[in-house]
């Protein structure tokens, strides 16, 4: 290169933008102000991704585009300013949706509403399942259903009576009804273990009594000491009325409870565990999608209360899909 | 009935129904014309090749015996050699020749062996035919089913066999519509209680070769969507639209390519002037 040429390319190189990115690693914004390009300063030699660069470096390994001398030049003048990246925004749960009782977490239900939104929603329909009356203790029952924009949907209900809400909301049990159901099909497709603030039959009740509102899932995590006594122990615990824990948990998961301990779950195919196809489906889908072993046993125990060893087949479809679905 | 009878009917398929979407002109030159390709791709016909040794192979894993891979290689050199020797209809891309496959199938085939999991699904059914008719479309949908494994809780795994000179990526596994189709057929023909997983088995056609499995599953929303089209599809074929796509990238290589242009230059194509 002539010390013309050099001339020309240093007044070229002054106009140029030079941010710095890390220790020896720069991006030059062209003169178009179009396409950043990367500078490496190093002591094994200096390189751009120019397309100038890469045609001249075969013939002059010193050779140094405007790019290059553009760092050059920026650094003694402290003309160099701090590359800053946009992080790719992540749905995320703001922890001013979530409240500690006793030590135990729960979520609120506009924090799952927040959070469902960030993920795409595309609709929410609710359905009376069940309208209260006399004859029926005023026990409502209805299904939500939320429908992600790429189309998956979750589903789920969530009932009120006098006996599971508090006064004030006694009055307005189909409301509440829905609420909870909303609440529940949210924290299916939200991927959120926590039992919702909303869920609980009396908020008053539960600050109380302290935190024996994990989702019964969660209490029947296989323990890995007893793993095939845990989900009996759960299972007969709740069927037990009018204890304690059954008092304050949502009249829904006693339900949940209750049908599970009617169905064989040996015979049952929903009960039935995962079989291997599905683990194989687990596993290649967690690999392709660059999630460890120790990320996919984490965001099953917490959207599963299980390990992944004990999810059940139909826990494992759903656990399939929310994988596909993943980034 | 077998696929080959099946075919001889009109029908849709998971690939027509594609191919119409595409590009209307080839499904009319191809399925309604049923006009003589110009030329063979050498992808197409390696594909096919390699589909039949691995359709051997698990015919042989359904017997109890296991093909060791010297046999899996001599069974693809002696499908290829009567394939495709000799044939001057087949159109090889750059680089490649007869002999250069014959060397890179072994290649990646060995890539696809080893790559194999032992897993001991039990064998269902290889190159299961299907046919199942949808309300609002007149004519079946037919196709086949590469390979139909279960496992010991009884999900049902279908694989489709895959040649690719690239690995897929996550939204082509997940939203391609002839594994949706498979899963709709499964249904249709007395899998609809049981839990359908579906397998891309993918031999990659890159330069050092290699084998990728992709699973993937499919919604009832899935199925809907496909069913919905179809009909369209069908509406399309039975009102004679054919629109075609001649900008699209694959018009370069398209076994149609003088047809088209005859017919897009105002032409009456003269079928007898290309035999």
């Amino acid at each position: 290169m002539t010390a013309k040429e050099i001339q020309k390319r240093n007044q070229k190189a002054e106009q140029l933008k030079v941010l710095q990115s890390d220790d020896g690693q720069y991006f030059v914004e062209s003169s178009e102000g179009k396409i950043l390009y990367n500078v490496i300063i190093s002591d094994a030699g200096d390189s751009c991704t120019c397309g100038d660069y890469a045609r001249n470096v075969k013939k002059s390994p010193d050779f140094k585009c405007k790019h290059i001398l553009a760092v050059y030049n920026a650094i003694p003048q402290k003309q160099v300013e701090g590359a800053t990246f946009l992080e790719r925004q992540a749905p995320k749960l703001d922890e001013r949706w979530i409240t500690k009782i006793e030590g135990k977490e729960f979520v609120k239900y506009p924090g799952l509403l927040d959070l469902g939104h960030q993920k795409g929603i595309s609709s929410i329909e609710v359905e009376i399942v069940q309208m209260p009356t006399g004859d029926n203790g005023n026990f409502a029952v209805c299904r939500a259903t939320v429908m992600s924009k790429l189309g998956e949907t979750y589903s789920d209900i969530g009932d009120a009576n006098p006996s599971n809400c508090s006064s004030k909301v006694s009055k307005h049990l189909l409301r509440m009804a829905s609420t909870r159901a909303i609440a529940r099909a949210l924290r299916s497709y939200t991927n959120v273990g926590m039992t919702a603030l909303e869920e609980l039959a009396d908020i008053n009740e539960a600050i109380n009594e302290g935190a024996n509102h994990e989702h019964p899932k969660a209490q029947s995590k296989p323990a890995k000491k007893a793993p095939s006594k845990a989900p009996k122990k759960s299972a007969a615990e709740d069927d037990q009325p009018k204890s304690d824990a059954a008092q304050m948990a949502p009249a829904v998961e006693n339900q949940d409870a209750k049908e599970s301990v009617r169905k064989d779950d040996a015979k049952s195919p929903a009960r039935a565990g995962m079989s291997e196809a599905q683990r194989r489906a687990i596993f290649n889908l967690s690999r392709r999608r660059g999630i460890s072993v120790e990320e996919i046993e984490c965001m099953v125990e917490e959207s599963y209360g299980v390990t992944l060893d004990n999810l059940t087949s139909s826990d494992a479809s759903a656990f399939i899909r929310q994988l596909q679905t993943a980034a | 009935m077998v696929l080959s009878e099946l075919r001889q009917t009109p029908h849709l398929s998971a690939s027509s129904i594609n191919e119409y979407v595409e590009c209307s002109l080839l499904y009319k030159f191809g399925r309604i014309d049923k006009l003589p390709m110009e030329f063979k791709s050498d992808a197409l016909e390696f594909g096919t090749c390699i589909h039949r040794v691995l359709e051997a192979y698990y015919s042989a894993k359904m017997m109890g015996d296991r093909m060791l891979l010297k046999d899996v290689h001599e069974f693809f050199v002696f499908t290829w050699l009567d394939m495709a020797r000799g044939r001057d209809d087949i159109r090889y891309a750059d680089g490649n020749d007869y002999n250069s496959l014959l060397m890179f199938g072994r290649d990646l085939l060995t890539a696809w062996y080893t790559k194999l999991p032992d897993d001991d699904f039990t064998i269902l059914a290889i190159e299961e035919a299907f046919s199942f008719n949808l309300p609002g479309i007149d004519i079946p949908i037919i196709g086949a089913m590469d390979l139909v494994e279960q496992d010991n809780s009884g999900t049902i795994i279908i694989t489709d066999f895959k040649t690719s000179g690239r690995a897929y990526s996550k939204d082509e596994v997940d939203s391609n519509q002839q594994l949706t189709m498979y899963q709709i057929a499964a249904k249709q023909n007395g899998y609809a209680d049981h839990e359908i997983l579906l397998r891309f088995d993918t031999l990659i056609k890159t330069k050092v070769p290699r084998c990728e499995q992709y699973w993937t599953t499919r919604t009832e929303l899935d199925e809907r969507r496909l069913i919905k089209k179809a009909r369209q599809v069908w509406d399309g074929i039975s009102k004679e639209v054919f629109v075609p796509n001649d900008t699209s990238w694959k018009c370069k290589g398209c076994a149609y390519k003088q047809a088209c242009d005859a017919y897009l230059e105002g032409e009456e194509y003269d079928q007898a002037s290309h035999p």
